[in-house]
């Protein structure tokens, strides 16, 4: 092998390998960043580039093309766990549970614009933490449109709301966001450690982020909701909702609760019984399909393949450039431009993630971090804690910054656009996106030293002992 | 934006919310029980499953069973006898023997025996086996359609002979079309018949050709590239939301088992082969307007069925 992780203190460094694989991988980012191509389609293209390449400067060594294979196989779980979800959220969705759960939430609002806000964004919180982002959003976003329609109520602030809640509940467990979910895989988080270091960051985010939402949007909620009629005869539409109209069966539904429990509680102590999360979700899946009323067909063709295709393209993407080295000089450099400081560095970090995340996907910058962290964690053990908390929050609350930066604001602003035809401009999104990633920023660096410099983060078994 | 596959995942899940908030509450009828059931015989090899039917819903019910048989031609004793031969069989049952009547036409004395008695319930058979290949597949019965055109109560038609009944009324299926006016009224007659001692299943066809049909009657343009399974379901859901929350709040109240179901096709054939396959007490509404296409439908269903039907 030319370089590799074990040489990588006394490497020389072959600028050609480097140069070409990082033009490939930032290549390949900025067309996904632009959307100029299908990104799944990209990420693999940039894949075969990168293989290429790699095999062209001997990258690989003796060992050859099954490197590659060595390189999936360390993210398997990864791609379990997404499969396994989507198997089991499709499953238990059909059952009406998470739609009885949200209307009745809904009705205890009894239609009053503000309370209905603050469940919206409870109910976000809730739905993107059990049932990670993609999903979680979509079904808020639904949600928000019938019940703006059957109110008469404008959508776009509560859609807002559920498009940047959605990136704090993402960071509330090891399995609720994707970025999550590679972050504690790759540096080994219980995944209790992962609930204790990082729901209270996602519980306050979250909270900031309403408290400034209803500071924007207040005065057009109530607006709203005067124009839309009296109170009171709202107030009887809202208590006319009947969550039993979803339920099909009945027996399915208290089925599907279960199933739902079981896995939340087999991902919390997976570590303890041995297994991968990836075991946990696929069970849950399985469990969902032959308890649930699954059908087996339409719930694997629900599985999000575009998204297991690009990841499969950004692994081989950034295991070959690792190989070059490129990552861990710039581990270098990054621990050069803190200069020894922790909060320095967890600054620059969090700042460069969160823009990065805005304009990128999260996961490709998370997926290009993490053997950087890695490298700075494994020579200074004391940086791990810090980092990694850093990359986790700035990752997810990153894309709160654009209109693109992360699924749920897709999600919300393509139903908005899709139902009433309405768009939200890159202006309008980032006058309250950018001002609460402002403070998300300041809260998470805070939170980040705060912690760190009262140990009271959990300790990451794996840079624990070294 | 039609490209975008979020499009269709977004429809199916506002539909699933627009049913709960379309929901507008909708109560049951209530169901009188029946004091009088009529169950009328014709000397054919159903008989005795007729027999056996009759008694589960006298029993069901906790009603008389009146028994008749009009048959052109066959002498008051030998009527008699085989009358009290089917007695002896509706073992559990309270039963009587009508008033045995001239019969000129078995359909206007069926009709008769039922004012006479007030009956509320009618179980009868519908030609099956050997007595449908001379009247031709299209037909049920010249007897049971006439019965059914005029009777204003729920007529239960035996079919095939099933060995296990009470397996059937234990295993109801109601089949109900979203915006039919007598869906509430057989919802509620198949709760009143089999109760929270059966398992409910309750089933919307969404017919693509019909609802093209009936939507071109009203005078809409349909565009048929819009009529794909997944919107037409997603729609009949939203739609459905009134009757499936009043079914699960019945079932809710009543401890009962309940699913809902919907399927893609044609209404005859899915509703037949969905109660033939299942083994169901199969539960439909009888539009009032006996010229309409969906009574028309009705009968083919019941034509196409191997299983006691009830069309209320």
């Amino acid at each position: 092998m030319l370089l590799s992780a074990e040489t990588s203190n006394s490497f020389e460094p072959a600028w050609v390998p480097m140069a070409v694989l990082g033009a490939i991988m930032v290549a390949t980012y900025l067309v996904i960043a632009f959307e100029k191509f299908h990104k799944s389609v990209t990420a693999i293209l940039g894949a075969m580039a990168a293989v290429i390449a790699a095999l062209a400067f001997g990258l690989f060594g003796k060992t050859g093309y099954p490197v590659i294979h060595e390189i999936l196989g360390h993210d398997l779980n990864i791609l379990g766990v997404i499969i396994g979800t989507s198997i089991l959220v499709d499953t238990v969705g059909r059952s009406g549970l998470f739609q009885f759960i949200a209307i009745r939430v809904v009705k205890m609002t009894m239609g009053e614009p503000k309370r209905l806000f603050l469940f919206v964004c409870i109910l976000t919180w809730l739905f993107v933490s059990l049932l990670t982002l993609a999903p979680g959003s979509l079904l808020m976003a639904s949600l928000v449109l019938v019940i703006c329609k059957t109110l008469g109520y404008h959508p776009k602030p509560y859609l807002i709301a559920v498009a940047i809640v959605a990136n704090s509940a993402a960071l509330t467990t090891f399995s609720s966001g994707i970025a999550t979910l590679m972050i504690g895989t790759s540096a080994q988080i219980p995944y209790v450690h992962f609930f204790i270091g990082s729901t209270p960051l996602a519980i306050a985010t979250g909270a900031v982020a309403f408290f400034v939402l209803v500071k924007l949007y207040g005065k057009k909620l109530l607006a709203d909701a005067a124009a839309a009629g009296d109170p009171a005869e709202l107030k009887t539409k809202v208590a006319g909702f009947d969550e039993w109209a979803l339920v099909k069966d009945r027996r399915i539904f208290w089925r599907s609760a279960i199933v739902l429990l079981l896995t939340v509680v087999g991902f919390a102590t997976a570590q303890m019984i041995g297994v991968g999360l990836d075991f946990i979700a696929m069970s849950g899946g399985m469990m969902a399909l032959l308890f649930c009323a699954g059908d087996p067909e339409q719930a694997i063709k629900k599985v999000k393949w575009s998204v297991i295709l690009f990841f499969v393209g950004l692994f081989v993407i950034v295991g070959s450039v690792k190989a070059t080295g490129l990552l861990e000089i710039t581990a270098d450099a990054l621990v050069s431009i803190g200069g020894g400081q922790t909060w320095l560095l967890v600054i620059v970090l969090g700042i460069f993630v969160m823009l990065a995340s805005g304009f990128v996907d999260n996961i490709p910058v998370t997926a290009t971090m993490l053997p950087i962290l890695d490298k700075i964690s494994s020579e200074n053990p004391a940086l791990a804690e810090p980092l990694y908390w850093t990359l986790v929050g700035a990752a997810n609350l990153g894309g709160n910054g654009t209109p693109i930066g992360s699924v749920a604001a897709v999600v919300a602003l393509h139903a908005l656009e899709a139902e009433r035809g309405e768009k939200v401009g890159w202006g309008e999104f980032m006058k309250a996106g950018m001002l609460i990633l402002a403070i998300q920023a300041v809260m998470v660096i805070g939170y980040v030293l705060l912690m760190h410099s009262f140990g009271w983060f959990p300790d990451l078994p794996k840079y624990a002992g070294r | 934006m039609p490209d975008n596959p979020l499009n269709d995942e977004l429809h199916e899940t506002m539909s699933r919310f627009k049913a709960a908030t379309n929901a507008t509450p909708i109560e049951l009828p209530e169901i009188k029980k029946p004091g009088k059931v009529l169950v009328v015989f014709d000397q054919s090899n159903q008989d005795e499953f007729t027999a056996a039917v009759g008694a589960q819903v006298c029993r069901w019910y906790g009603a008389t069973g009146v028994l008749t048989l009009p048959k052109p031609g066959m002498d008051v004793e030998s009527r008699r006898q085989h009358l009290e031969a089917m007695q002896a069989k509706m073992e559990g049952a309270n039963c009587e023997i009508a008033p045995i009547q001239d019969d000129e036409d078995p359909a206007d004395r069926i009709i008769d025996a039922m004012n006479a008695a007030k009956a509320e319930f009618i179980v009868m058979d519908a030609p099956w086996g050997e007595d449908i290949t001379k009247l031709g597949r299209d037909s049920v019965g010249s007897t049971a359609e006439r019965v059914l055109a005029r009777a204003t109560i729920p007529v239960l038609f035996t079919r095939e002979p099933q060995p296990d009944v009470t397996a059937l009324f234990n295993n109801p299926l109601v089949k109900l079309h979203v915006r039919q006016q007598e869906a509430p009224k057989s919802l509620a007659t198949a709760f009143s018949l089999c109760g929270a001692r059966s398992s409910f299943h309750v089933l919307f066809v969404v017919d693509a050709a019909a609802m093209a049909e009936a939507m071109a009657l009203l005078g809409h343009e349909v565009d048929k590239s819009k009529l794909t399974d997944a919107a037409l379901v997603a729609d009949a859901q939203a739609a459905a939301g009134s009757l499936v929350a009043a079914a699960q709040h019945w079932a809710a109240d009543n401890s009962a088992n309940l699913d809902v179901e919907f399927k893609i096709g044609s209404d005859p054939d899915v509703t037949a082969r969905h109660a033939n396959d299942g083994q169901h007490l199969l539960v439909i509404p009888c539009p009032a307007d006996r010229n309409s296409s969906a009574y028309s439908r009705a009968l083919t269903v019941l034509r196409l069925s191997s299983v006691p039907v009830l069309m209320v």
